[in-house]
Order: structure tokens, then sequence, then C-alpha cells
């Protein structure tokens, strides 16, 4: 695994020795032909968190997260007819260039600004997340960890730029890709020997892990196809079209056609993918069926509780958790029977008494959580992003559980590069070249960029390293994204779809938005996945109004 | 501003490596979610 770490930094710094100007610095000189667009699109988007906690999700409440991609390809079409052929033909750096073309300075630097702030964080907690799951399941030192991964993403990032990017991002999908396809079919040798693969899909799907698709119209509920078709493609065409991690990938493209191929490819492959990864935590749910799991999948939370006065209450409860899943082996089986004898009335009471046995396992666990927090009442409840792990370290074998932390490696570095690599890039054109330093050379734009990379580099690292101690923060952070996402997306579809809009008009309609986003943060208590949608409406609705009372010309 | 971006849009001609149009292209990403869909539901109701 540290032997694929180091590979990955050479192998990005060897094949970007050529990295001489800003363009082939922050654009790869837009020579990136489609199939790497594709790799870096993807590899962009699955940070290691994907792969640690998908499949726990599945394990945990079914399949029915894949509804929330179901938006993605309608996206991504959409992106391809409109936003790939006016950024490559206005010939841009950045997203948030486009928007002094269309509107103005004020757009520009307002939305370049969100995006910083926003990004900024969310790079820290790229490394962050997963470093710490690492950290908990393998034993190592969570510090040393953080630093190993950003080390080596600021090493490969700052020499080679977006081609390094691109380059390692190739290797890294290979990787990712071979180490979720292997620990998906190591599954099926771990089944025991009478259960065949139609007999696991049976089993995941009575106990209601195959859910893939709910076309039942209820807002309380997070994932159903509606709002994966609706939601998904509102979320996707910001994340995709606006955030400059993502459209730096496609602006790489050596033409539009290349771009467009890139993304569309990308609306091909990537839905089926989602399916596979819960798919796989299905089937880890199959596996866990016929061997008892931990009554608790967070290894320190356990330990925490056993070494507590309530450490013998909680070990009898693992033992009640143990006698009822192997009473719950006894009707599996019994239901496998059933399906296979074809008598509905047998199997519906046989699933019945399978279901019975999974709720006396529920309540065990709830008493386990509730002992967990009585010991600590700051612990972490949810270790939906332990399954997945735990599964890996504790069934594959060593060669195997080396590829999938490279794996999950790869997937945290392929993340963090991109957005370290997208915040230089606006930190530069944006911010520096547009308004500090405009009339420097070439070279010196690119020590500015290097140097750039390196800074958020650092500064992300620093956050990991004081997120453990600012717990908080975590949460902020998503918050935060949320609290400016919704007024980016606005100010982007307003220039797109909106034409008479003018500047003024988008530009103050951006801030009210965001005061309105922020009222409803300090004075409401709206959940705050909401505040994207209010502040999206907000500027296309206020920016109609405000149009016609200012002037169409910005004076900047 | 806007017939520039128009003009932008419409003057892009070259044709896609697979299937003769962009159109097609798009009838083809589209086409696919379909399919998907109607798989993972018929995935969906025949283990439930």
């Amino acid at each position: 695994m540290l032997g694929f770490l180091a590979f990955v930094v050479i192998y990005g710094i060897m094949k970007t020795r050529g990295t001489k100007d800003v363009d082939s610095y922050i654009r790869a000189g837009r020579k990136t032909p489609w199939w790497t667009i594709t790799l870096s699109i993807m590899a962009t988007q699955a940070s290691a968190i994907t792969f640690l906690s998908t499949p726990g999700q599945a394990y945990v409440d079914g399949m029915r997260f894949v509804q929330f991609y179901l938006g993605l390809p309608i996206a991504m079409i959409i992106l391809s007819i409109t936003a790939v052929p006016l950024y490559n033909k206005l010939n841009v750096y950045t997203a948030y260039e486009y928007l002094e073309t269309r509107f103005d300075l004020k757009n520009r630097t307002l939305g370049s600004i969100l995006f910083l702030s926003q990004r900024g964080l969310a790079a820290g907690f790229t490394i962050y997340a997963p470093a710490l799951i690492l950290s908990v399941i393998l034993g190592w030192q969570l510090d040393l960890t953080i630093l190993i991964i950003g080390v080596t993403v600021i090493l490969y990032t700052t020499v080679g730029g977006t081609v390094a990017v691109n380059k390692t991002h190739i290797l890294q999908m290979i990787i990712i890709t071979v180490g979720m396809f292997s620990s998906f079919i190591i599954i099926y040798f771990l089944l025991p020997d009478d259960i065949s693969v139609i007999d696991a899909a049976y089993v995941a799907g009575k106990l209601g892990k195959l859910n893939a698709i709910d076309f039942s119209f209820d807002l309380s509920n997070r994932y159903t196809f509606w709002s994966g078709i609706i939601g998904g493609t509102f979320l996707m065409l910001s994340y995709f079209g606006t955030d400059q991690s993502q459209v730096q990938r496609y602006l790489a493209g050596s033409s539009i056609k290349e771009s467009r191929m890139g993304l569309l490819v990308n609306g091909l492959v990537k839905v089926p993918m989602q399916f596979i990864i819960l798919f796989i935590g299905a089937m880890v749910f199959v596996l866990y069926q016929f061997v008892t799991p931990p009554l608790f999948f967070n290894p320190v939370e356990e330990q925490n509780v056993k070494n507590s006065i309530y450490s013998e209450e909680y070990i009898e409860l693992e033992k009640d958790y143990d006698r009822i899943y192997k009473e719950k082996q006894v009707k599996i089986r019994e239901m496998l029977g059933a399906i296979e004898n074809g008598s509905e009335i047998e199997i519906d009471e046989k699933t019945n008494e399978v279901l019975a046995k999974q709720e006396e396992a529920t309540v065990v666990r709830e008493k386990a959580i509730d002992l967990i927090k009585e010991t600590n009442p700051d612990a972490d409840t949810n270790d939906t992003n332990f399954i997945f792990i735990t599964y890996i370290t504790t069934f594959l074998p060593i060669g195997l559980i080396g590829l999938v932390l490279a794996a999950i490696l790869s997937a945290s570095m392929s993340s963090t590069s991109a957005e370290l690599n997208a915040l230089a890039s606006t930190t530069v054109i944006d911010i520096y070249k547009r308004m500090i330093k405009k009339d420097a050379s070439d070279s010196h734009y690119l020590k500015v960029s290097k140097l750039s990379t390196i800074l958020w580099g650092i500064y992300a690292i620093v956050f990991a390293l004081f997120a453990s101690q600012l717990g908080s923060l975590v949460e902020a952070v998503n918050i935060l994204g949320s609290l400016v996402y919704g007024t980016i997306l606005g100010i982007f579809l307003v220039a797109f779809y909106l034409k008479k809009i003018g500047g003024n008009a988008s530009f103050y309609a951006a801030l009210v938005a965001e005061l309105i986003v922020l009222y409803c943060y300090l004075f409401t208590s709206i959940p705050f996945l909401w505040y994207n949608v209010i502040g999206c409406l907000s500027v296309i609705i206020l920016a109609l109004i405000l149009n016609p009372l200012l002037p169409k010309k910005a004076e900047v | 501003m806007q017939s520039k971006e128009k003009e932008i849009i419409e003057a892009d001609e070259s044709a896609p490596p697979i299937l003769g149009s962009w159109n097609k292209v798009y009838a083809l990403v589209f086409g696919n979610l379909i399919f998907l869909i109607l798989m993972f539901y018929l995935f969906t109701k025949v283990f439930e």
C-alpha cells in the first residue's frame, strides 16, 4: 500500500515534467481526451468517505440511496448542451470567469469567494474523515495518517497541476475499481455453501435491502424516485456546472467534443457504478446474517463501554445478540426453503418470522447504543461508516486488505487533489491575476499557482489536524456548504437561462438571498439541506424582481 | 451577450465520435437512464 502511495507521487511527477505555463498547469494545455475526463470526473466525485460509507448505508438502509444519482445523467446532458460550449468557446480558466463575461466583475468575485470559503474547509474534511476511520480501525496515528495523505497530494498536485491530477486520477480509478470488485467477489466465497447468489439476493430483498426504486411521492422520505430525479438534477447541475473542482476537469478537454463526451460517459456509467457499490453493501449485510456481526461497528466506542462500569451489561447484550442471530439463521434457511417451494402463504409466514428476529436484534442493539451513550455522552452513535471497513479487515486476505486500503486512500487523494487544484486556480485566476497583479509574466503566475496549491494544501492539513479537537466544526463544514451552494447555483442558473437579467440584479439578488439563508440558519429550525433550495430560488426570484428596477450595466 | 452565447452554442457542429449526432448521444444517455430505472424497479420487485 505504501508502495502504491509512493508510485502515485512518482508517476504524477514523472508524467508532468512538461508543465511550464499557466495553461498547462490549470487546464492541462487543453489536451485531455474524453476518457481521461470521465475518469477524472468520477475520481473527483468519489471521495474516500463515498467508498467507506456507501456500502454501510446499503447495509443499514438498503439500496434506495441509488436514487440520489438519478438526476446525474440529466444534468450531464443539460451541461453538455449549455455550459460546455460556453466555457470552451469563451476560453475560460474557471467557471467564475464566465460570470464576468456574462455579468460583471462583482458577480465573478462573489462566486469565487463563495466557492473558496466552502471548498477550502471541505478540502480539510476530505482528508480528515477517512483518516479518522482508518486510524480507528487500523490503530494508525490520526495525525500521521492526515499528514501522509495531505503531503502526498500536495507533492504531485503542486508539481504537475491539472495534468498530474488527471493522470493520477486514471491510476486511482483503476485501483478503486479493482479494490471494490475484489471485495465484491470475495463475499460469494464467504457465504455458506448452501446459500447461492440468488438466495443471497432473496435474503437481502426480503429484509428490505434491495429497495432500489421507490415511486411513492413522499416529501418526508429523503430518497425516492422523485427526489432523485428533481432534487438530484438540481444538485448535480450545481456540482458539475459551478464547482470549479469539477468544471476544471472538463475545461481541460481538447475540444467541446472531448469535454462533452467526458461528461456524457460519466452520465452513462455513474448510476450503475453506485448501484454496484450499494449492492456490495447489501451483500455484506447478507454475509453478516450468517456470521454474527459486532454489536457496534466502531471498535473504539465498543472498547470504551467494555472498560466502563457497564461492561458486564454490554457483554450480556452481546450474548443475546449472538443467540438471536443464530435463531435468525435457522429462520432464514426456512424462508429460503419456502421460496423454493413457491407457496406464497408459507413465504410470508417465514419472512415475518425472520423480520421478527431482526426486530429483536435491533432492540438489543439499541440497548447497547444506550450504554455507549451512558459511558460517553459525546460518543458518535452512528457506526455506518465503520461497517464496510470492518468487513474488509475481518474477512479479506492480507494482500487484498492492502489493495482495498490503497483504493480508499486513492479516493481520498483523488478528491483532495482536485480540490487543491481548483482552489489554487480560482485564487490565482479570479483573485490574484484579476485584482492584485494584472500584467505579470506567465512564469510568475505559474509560480503563484504552485505556491497557492501548497498554501491551500497546508490549510487543508491544518484544518484536518484540528478537526478532531473541534468536533462541531465538521458539522459546520457541511452547514457552511449548504449556506453558500444554493446561492452559487442561483447565480449560474440566472446566467445560463435568464438572459434578460443584468449583472446588478443578479449580484444584489445573490446578496439578499445569502442574507435570507443566513436568517434561516440563525433564526429558524429549517433543516440545513433545504438552504440549497431556498438560496437558489431566492436568487432567481429576487433577480427577476430587481432586474427592471436596476441599471443593466454594472459600473465596476 | 444573449445572441453571442446563442451563436456559440449553435456554431458547435463537431460530430461526436459515435452515433453521428449529439442528439442521438443525448438520447442514448437518457434512454440508458430509463432502462436502468426499469431494471432497478424490476430488481426491487423480484426480490422484495
